[in-house]
């Protein structure tokens, strides 16, 4: 079963050279937590996410497996922290976003999308496989939906086995 | 000469060839590849004395009979050890707690955090401490906005040297007095005051070239001293399970050396000890998984590359070449018990700065052993014994690859963005060890030879 059906293809998009500071306005605007980040041709270059966001306010030494395992010690470091997202503001989502980023294409089977977003998280950019061209994402919600309208369509032929 | 041994063995040899020849090839070859790194050691070690026994040069027995288990039974049992007791976070603890008291005081701070890494290094193993120690050298100096680079330089060279002082704390030191019967403060009488003393000087010149510039901000220290060492702490119980546990290993390594208990022994017993603290009252399942995670922290790399070398060496030495080359040693020397020391303290600090230092150590051990016989026993040849600690585990200091601690050092500093220059490194840890062995020179004329 590929996965096609639960591809949400209209998606607020990001541009590599936009600031930080707009790209964070636009995504509290858009209330959303991750936006792919697309190059002048159309293809994926990376995701742009809160989460990556923040890990690069993290210490080099606290975001190293074998480095720091607890930052509870760091008391009252809130300004200083502050201060960071302020440096990090004036960078481009190119410097900060994920580049290394798991896709997937259109005829990946749903089954490996479900594996991708256990692993990895929500949501998957789907690319076409030849180009590299963004298609869309899968989301979370947007598999589960596409599993329940299949639940709604199934044949009481299809229940029996 | 061919020593009884070799002449009964030249029959069993691969194609009637000449044992010492073909051991002597193996081990050259196996030496080679280790020096280049180009094919991991532990895996070489082990082809190396898999090839010993296919040529015939050595038995199953006495492959069995090379391998030094009091070393391997240290080793492992310290690794389990240090394994808990690193979850418990108490190294960060007390860099913590050291750069409070020291209230942020970027000169006081390098000193202290030499001395915390000297320290651990002599109670554990380099290569966890300076693992453990590092990190938060690094979120301390980014803190103060100081420069990483002469904190890190000092924690290898107070690692290496801290590690000298005892019988635990550098793996030479483990090889010598597993292979001669030395106890643990043999080791803190003959080497423990060259170590204080290069210790004393070496503080001096490093505050000197750089503690004294240090500069910092109010604002920086205040943040610092805002800091809760308590909160680094992780597991309060199973930090008094493993200070009990090192205490009571501690006290069996002083102790128990005159009752013939083997620090391999001790050390083994402990490890399965602070197991059973850490897993008593769990059931089955969490026993096994709390077990499996202990043992899965020993370096499993190294324990075989010490088998395989241990049987490597054994091969040599038993079809007589070491004890060829000591004699070689001791013709060069006059069999003057100062001269060979120092040739021994030089020739292995120069070596252990470019090569591992343990291959040399374990292959120099039979190699001093047979000398006893001319040297007027195995007393007497105690201070070579000394200067070989001195040389080997001092000279690691003078490259970066000189040992494992330097290594760890080095690839964790370079993933954390604060890279360390090899050849700025050499510049000036190469000058700096000489000086630390042309003070244990003095120190081991002074205490054994003057």
């Amino acid at each position: 079963m590929p996965c096609d059906s639960a591809i949400i293809k209209d998606v607020y998009t990001l541009s590599p050279d936009l600031k930080v500071a707009d790209a964070l306005k636009f995504i509290h605007e858009k209330d959303v937590r991750a936006m792919p980040v697309i190059d002048k041709d159309g293809r994926l270059v990376g995701v742009f996410s809160l989460s990556v966001m923040l890990k690069n306010l993290l210490p080099a030494v606290a975001k190293m497996e074998d480095g720091l395992q607890k930052l509870g010690f760091v008391v009252g470091a809130s300004t200083g922290i502050a201060k960071r997202l302020q440096k990090e503001q004036l960078q481009t989502v190119a410097e900060t976003m994920e580049k290394d980023v798991t896709v997937a294409h259109p005829s990946t089977a749903l089954w490996e999308i479900i594996r991708i977003m256990v692993k990895y998280g929500s949501p998957v950019p789907i690319i076409e496989e030849d180009t590299g061209i963004f298609v869309g994402i899968v989301s979370e919600q947007s598999a589960t939906r596409d599993l329940e309208q299949r639940i709604a369509a199934l044949t009481p032929k299809d229940n029996e086995e | 000469m061919l020593p009884e041994e070799t002449v009964h063995h030249a029959t069993e040899v691969i194609f009637g060839l000449n044992p010492m020849i073909v051991a002597t090839s193996i081990l050259v070859v196996a030496y080679g590849f280790i020096i280049s790194e180009k094919i991991n050691r532990a895996v070489i070690s082990l082809l190396g004395a898999g090839a010993l026994a296919f040529t015939g040069v050595l038995n199953h027995e006495l492959m069995i009979q090379g391998i030094d288990f009091n070393t391997i039974f240290l080793l492992t049992g310290m690794m389990v050890i240090v394994a808990i007791t690193k979850r418990t976070g108490i190294f960060q603890f007390v860099a913590i707690l050291s750069a409070k008291l020291v209230k942020g005081n970027p000169r006081l701070l390098l000193i202290v955090l030499s001395l915390i890494t000297a320290v651990f290094s002599a109670l554990l193993d380099n290569v966890t401490t300076v693992l453990l120690v590092v990190p938060i050298t690094l979120l301390l100096t980014e803190q103060l906005k100081l420069p990483a680079y002469p904190f890190l330089f000092a924690l290898i060279f107070f690692s290496n040297i801290g590690g000298t002082a005892t019988l635990i704390g550098d793996p030479p030191n483990i090889l010598i007095g597993s292979a001669v019967g030395f106890g643990f403060m043999d080791f803190v009488y003959n080497v423990g005051p060259a170590s204080l003393i290069n210790m004393v000087v070496l503080l001096v010149i490093f505050d000197f070239m750089w503690g004294r510039k240090f500069v910092t901000t109010d604002k920086a220290r205040e943040h610092l001293l805002n800091y809760d060492p308590y909160e680094a702490l992780t597991d309060t119980p199973l930090l008094i399970k493993s200070f009990l546990t090192l205490s009571l290993v501690l006290f069996g390594f002083i102790v128990g050396h005159g009752y013939g208990l083997e620090p391999g022994t001790v050390a083994l017993t402990g490890a399965a000890f602070l197991m059973l603290l850490d897993i008593y009252k769990m059931n089955a399942e969490d026993q096994s998984h709390k077990v499996q995670e202990g043992f899965k922290e020993v370096e499993w790399e190294t324990i075989f590359f010490f088998m395989g070398l241990f049987i490597l060496v054994y091969g040599v030495e038993h079809t007589g070449l070491l004890e060829m080359l000591a004699q070689k040693m001791l013709s060069w020397t006059g069999g003057d018990m100062a001269t060979t020391g120092y040739l021994i303290l030089w020739s292995s600090a120069i070596l252990s700065a470019i090569v591992d230092n343990i291959p040399f150590v374990a292959t120099m051990i039979p190699m001093i052993k047979s000398m006893g016989a001319e040297m007027g026993g195995e007393a007497a040849i105690e201070p070579l014994w000394w200067s070989l600690s001195l040389g080997a585990c001092l000279g690691g200091n003078g490259s970066l690859i000189g040992a494992s601690a330097n290594v760890m050092v080095a690839s964790f500093a370079e993933r954390a963005g604060q890279r360390i220059p090899f050849l700025k490194f050499m510049a000036l840890a190469f000058p700096l060890m000489l000086l630390t062995i042309a003070i244990s020179t003095v120190y081991v004329w002074f205490v054994f030879f003057g």
